[in-house]
């Protein structure tokens, strides 16, 4: 810059400046008790393959059954009863309806004090209404694993702080005001600014064995120099971001029974046919950030929905693919400071 | 501290000293989720500028779009006294959404 205002911190970064907006505290985000949507109320889902007499039909739909999301791929004649398989989530877990008023969008961190309850931001929406401030109000949608049943028991472990840009301010008569070349306010010490501790790096994630489908280890990094160490911080919270998918594939091996009949001395009955597959896929959305008491960082991983289902001819297995873009670099915040 | 600078409120709480790292707002902008594009910030060649992405979904939580995924592949580059922003497509499963792209300096 050629004029001016800027601070730079003891690591060298920048702070305070007149150029750029610095975000600042609004408040937490109020869960609204509505309009959530909780796995434990949705129906399960089938698929059925059906080899009747006339050659082989597919169709899925809803089963009359709820609970924990449940995914069932049956295999059916005409005549000789059905086989089933079934695959279901690992955790129980649902997607929250958040509220803030916020002047300009909200930038969401997100903490956790239960490591059993995690929780990611899967979307932000300005709902078209303000408040009596004339302020925006915005739905932030909140996807959260919890142990089994608990539901809205799991928000009070989940903190969701939110900031903006602030581009008027009440008039003070102390302090530090800084305004860029337009007059905009810049930074102004009457308001709580958004503090960042240390920014992690993630660099790519490994979950190879697909009957763990709880945890999964981060590769990743964290700024050096003068910043602090997650593990100094009282209350890490972490900018929600949705990084990744994992994708399970679970092919149940199925052996068929047709009926058969001998023509001429009326015997009949059920034999094996044949040993098609079934494959379904089911979408495990990676859920949220915590730090463990050892200071590694954790990801839950929860089923969510299924997405496919096809026909092969191999036998039972479990497959994982894994949809994901890195790096991904998060910063963190202590929501201690902001309680 | 021995050094540096500290702001309190009139509380006399601290909010902000010299070992803190303030986010900036370069920008914010929202772009199609399987879009190419870039943008270029002038004056800002020697911070320290990171991208963060927020989908934009629909309001029914248990259709197949709002468990869809998307993302962009972005990347940060220096020219000289300014940084430029380049996304492009990286991964989807499911629906394509919009997504929000926050340019935040560190």
């Amino acid at each position: 810059m050629t004029y001016g205002i800027a601070f730079s911190g003891a690591n060298g970064l920048l702070s305070v400046n007149s150029d750029w907006a610095s975000l600042t505290f609004i408040g937490k985000a109020i869960w609204t008790g509505v309009d959530s949507v909780f796995a434990a109320d949705l129906p399960s889902l089938y698929w059925d393959r059906n080899f009747g007499p006339f050659g082989a039909s597919y169709t899925s739909g809803a089963s009359g059954g709820v609970g924990l999301r449940t995914f069932i791929a049956r295999s059916e004649s005409s005549f000789c009863g059905s086989l089933v398989g079934t695959l279901t989530t690992p955790n129980d877990n649902g997607v929250f309806k958040y509220s803030i008023a916020s002047p300009d969008y909200p930038h969401i961190f997100v903490s956790t004090t239960n490591p059993a309850v995690c929780p990611t931001v899967m979307g932000i929406r300005d709902t078209g209404t303000v408040n009596d401030d004339g302020w925006p109000i915005w739905h932030v949608f909140v996807s959260l694993s919890y142990p089994a049943g608990m539901r809205a028991g799991a928000v009070p472990y989940v903190d969701v702080y939110c900031f903006s840009q602030m581009f008027t301010t009440p008039v003070d008569e102390y302090g530090i005001k800084v305004f860029d070349s337009a007059g905009n306010i810049t930074f102004n010490s009457g308001l709580n600014p958004l503090r960042i501790k240390n920014v992690i790096t993630i660099t790519g994630t490994t979950m190879s064995n697909p009957a763990d489908l709880s945890t999964l280890d981060i590769e990743e990094s964290i700024l050096g120099g003068d910043l602090p160490l997650l593990t100094d911080l009282a209350k890490p919270a972490f900018m929600s971001t949705d990084i990744a998918r994992y994708v399970v594939t679970k092919r149940i091996n199925m052996g068929l029974l047709t009926r058969y009949a001998i023509i001429g001395n009326g015997n009949a009955g059920c034999e094996p046919l044949a040993y098609p597959s079934i494959d379904f896929t089911q979408t495990f959305l990676m859920n949220g950030v915590r730090l463990a008491a050892d200071g590694t960082l954790l990801y839950s991983i929860v089923g969510m929905d299924a997405r496919n289902c096809g026909v092969g001819t191999s036998s039972s297995s479990t497959s994982i693919a894994k949809i994901e873009s890195f790096p991904v670099r998060i910063p963190v915040i202590d929501g201690a400071e902001y309680d | 501290m021995s050094y540096g600078f500290e702001i309190y409120d009139a509380s006399g709480e601290r909010w902000l000293s010299s070992t803190d790292l303030l986010i900036s707002v370069l920008d914010v902008f929202q772009v199609a989720g399987e879009s190419v594009g870039t943008r270029l910030y002038p004056g800002v060649g020697a911070q320290n500028v990171m991208v963060v992405q927020s989908p934009v979904k629909g309001t029914s939580l248990t259709t197949d779009a709002f468990m869809a995924f998307c993302r962009l592949n972005t990347v940060v580059t220096t020219e000289g006294a300014n940084k430029r922003v380049t996304w492009s497509p990286a991964v989807r499963l499911g629906a394509v959404h919009d997504i929000n792209l926050y340019v935040l300096r560190a």
